[in-house]
């Protein structure tokens, strides 16, 4: 699958330039802070909103980076605007409905 | 009943009913003051059980879930369909009661073997009583598919799925006269969808008159008045809010592909598609991925192999959608949208043969199911064609028609000649003429179009 939930340059944080020397320091040093309970550490911006930051979710990024041929297929993906980032659909009017008619009429079971 | 009297004649029973009913209990007063009680009772009796037995099942039988009772009061009301307005009553009163095993085994078992419009609908109000709406759904929608006229049961489905479409606020679902033959009830709850979604609506006093001649009117009146009430000025659109800017053609791409994975909208899906394509078929894209793969330490033909294999994910991912989403197939060709378009055209028809072939085989070989569930397998097949294959576009048509053809053929004859089930052997037959006709297959008409003339025996 090209496209995966988790972006691991976002999981990491760093730029889609990054030189693996870069990457490695980058997820020492957050898995250094998850251990010591950082807050900031916690999340990153994923699609959809922020996403839990796990010490599994950042040793699994730093290992896709780590091999060319997925680093290559993540950089196709990487760094695109988040869903949650994205306008909302403007609200609409309720739509005038009529909750439990069945049960109300004796056509549905009783609730 | 002519649709443009059906209020007026509505009304006038109505009011005939009422009538019935002061004279009856001016009678029933009148005895109990001579003390005459015996009579009085009786009267009482004669008045609910042979005058008034509907007004005793849809208020206190059915709501009671008493399904035996029900059965028998419905069968022997004055407006009774044979034997079917007593099945379709205890249906229903089973439906109220959650549609307990051993009672819905009782009612089965008084069903006859073959299919017909009155079966199904039994069975739909059943899976109802189930909590099984989508079941329910189905088979309730799918007796316009049948030759059977019988309008007790065309009647019975129709107020149904309009108190379902109701229920989901699904007024679009009720516009028109898909529901006819009307019930007092689908008559009002046609005008309310009428005034909901805007279509041309019946005046304020047409739907209070429809109100008073449908029943259970306490629970209707909130709706009623919801639906006069003039519509409140709609609220001034919000400005715009200013996404992000999305920097390049690939950023969109992505997004794209994620908004087509979230919601799986054919327009997301064709979208998608046509962004992913745009990259990947600029003749550069491919020798920039050859040497960033080699600027991250590749040999050059593991490089190129990687910059390949991309392309190949992308179009799985892609081809899984389109097919996911029932979205039309690209135009077939070369690129990605070709690649994808004969990825996901493969997978259909493997999927297509996989289905008719199990199906076939199973005819060949004489397995059958319970007639009911020959009807339900007859729904799945035409419904994951649809999904598919029509949605797929008129060539992917014409290629899997004639495997279609085929089985389905066969089918219908098998069910008509052997099983004797002849309302779903015609409605294959009838869906095969639709299809073939779509298609233009000129000797499939002309088959398929006197296998339909058929007479077909309903009870």
């Amino acid at each position: 699958m090209i496209l995966d939930a988790d972006d691991p340059f976002a999981v990491l944080g760093v730029a889609v330039t990054s030189t693996p020397r870069e990457i490695e320091r980058e997820a020492q040093k957050l898995l250094g802070m998850l251990e010591l309970g950082f807050a900031d550490a916690a999340s990153y911006p994923g699609p959809g909103g922020p996403r839990p930051r796990t010490a599994d979710a950042v040793r699994a990024a730093a290992a896709t980076l780590r091999d060319p041929r997925r680093r290559l297929a993540a950089e196709l993906t990487a760094g695109a605007p988040t869903a949650a980032s994205t306008p909302a659909a403007p609200p609409t009017t309720p739509r005038l409905a009529w909750p439990g008619a069945l049960a109300r009429t004796g056509w549905g079971p009783r609730r | 009943m002519p649709r443009r009297w059906f209020l007026a004649i509505r009304l006038a029973l109505a009011v005939l009913e009422v009538t019935v009913a002061l004279i009856a209990a001016a009678v029933v007063a009148a005895l109990v003051i001579i003390d005459a009680w015996v009579l009085a009772l009786l009267l009482v009796g004669v008045m609910g059980w042979l005058v008034f037995p509907h007004l005793a099942l849809e208020y206190l039988v059915i709501p009671r879930g008493a399904y035996r009772l029900a059965a028998a009061l419905g069968r022997r009301g004055p407006y009774a369909d044979g034997a079917r307005t007593g099945w379709f009553a205890a249906a229903r009163a089973l439906a109220r009661a959650g549609a307990p095993a051993d009672g819905a085994a009782w009612l089965l078992a008084q069903l006859p073997e073959r299919v017909d419009a009155a079966v199904i609908a039994v069975h739909g109000v059943l899976a109802a009583g189930r909590d099984d709406r989508a079941e329910a759904r189905r088979l309730l929608a799918s007796i316009a598919d049948t030759v059977d006229p019988c309008p007790s049961a065309r009647a019975l489905a129709g107020t149904w799925l309009a108190l379902d479409a109701a229920e989901r606020g699904a007024w679009d679902e009720l516009t028109g006269e898909a529901r006819w033959p009307a019930t007092p009830l689908t008559f009002l709850l046609e005008a309310v969808a009428a005034r909901a979604t805007g279509a041309k609506a019946p005046s304020a006093v047409n739907l209070w008159l429809r109100w008073a001649i449908a029943p259970h009117r306490r629970a209707t009146l909130p709706l009623v008045r919801a639906a006069t009430r003039p519509a409140p000025p709609a609220p001034p659109a919000p400005a715009p809010v200013a996404g992000p800017a999305v920097d390049d053609a690939r950023a969109a791409a992505v997004v794209a592909l994620r908004q087509a994975q979230a919601d799986r909208r054919p327009a997301d899906v064709a979208t998608a598609v046509t962004a992913w394509a745009a990259i990947v078929d600029e003749p550069a894209w491919l020798p920039t991925q050859q040497a960033r793969g080699e600027a991250l330490g590749l040999a050059p033909d593991q490089a190129a192999l990687a910059a390949t294999a991309m392309v190949e994910a992308l179009t799985a991912q892609l081809a899984e959608l389109v097919v996911a989403a029932h979205a039309p197939l690209p135009a077939p060709g070369p690129g990605l949208a070709g690649a994808v378009t004969a990825r996901a055209r493969a997978r259909i028809l493997d999927g297509v043969e996989l289905e008719l072939g199990l199906l076939h085989r199973r005819i060949a070989a004489d397995q059958a199911l319970p007639p009911i569930d020959e009807w339900r397998e007859f729904l799945a097949v035409r419904q994951r064609y649809h999904d598919t294959v029509l949605a797929g576009g008129a060539e992917l048509a014409q290629v899997a028609f004639p495997r279609a053809n085929s089985a389905l053929g066969d089918w219908a004859v098998w069910m008509w000649n052997q099983r004797r089930q002849h309302v779903v052997s015609h409605a294959i037959t009838s869906w095969l003429y639709l299809q073939a006709q779509a298609v233009g297959d000129a000797a499939a008409v002309e088959h398929h179009g006197a296998n339909r003339a058929l007479r077909v025996p309903t009870t």
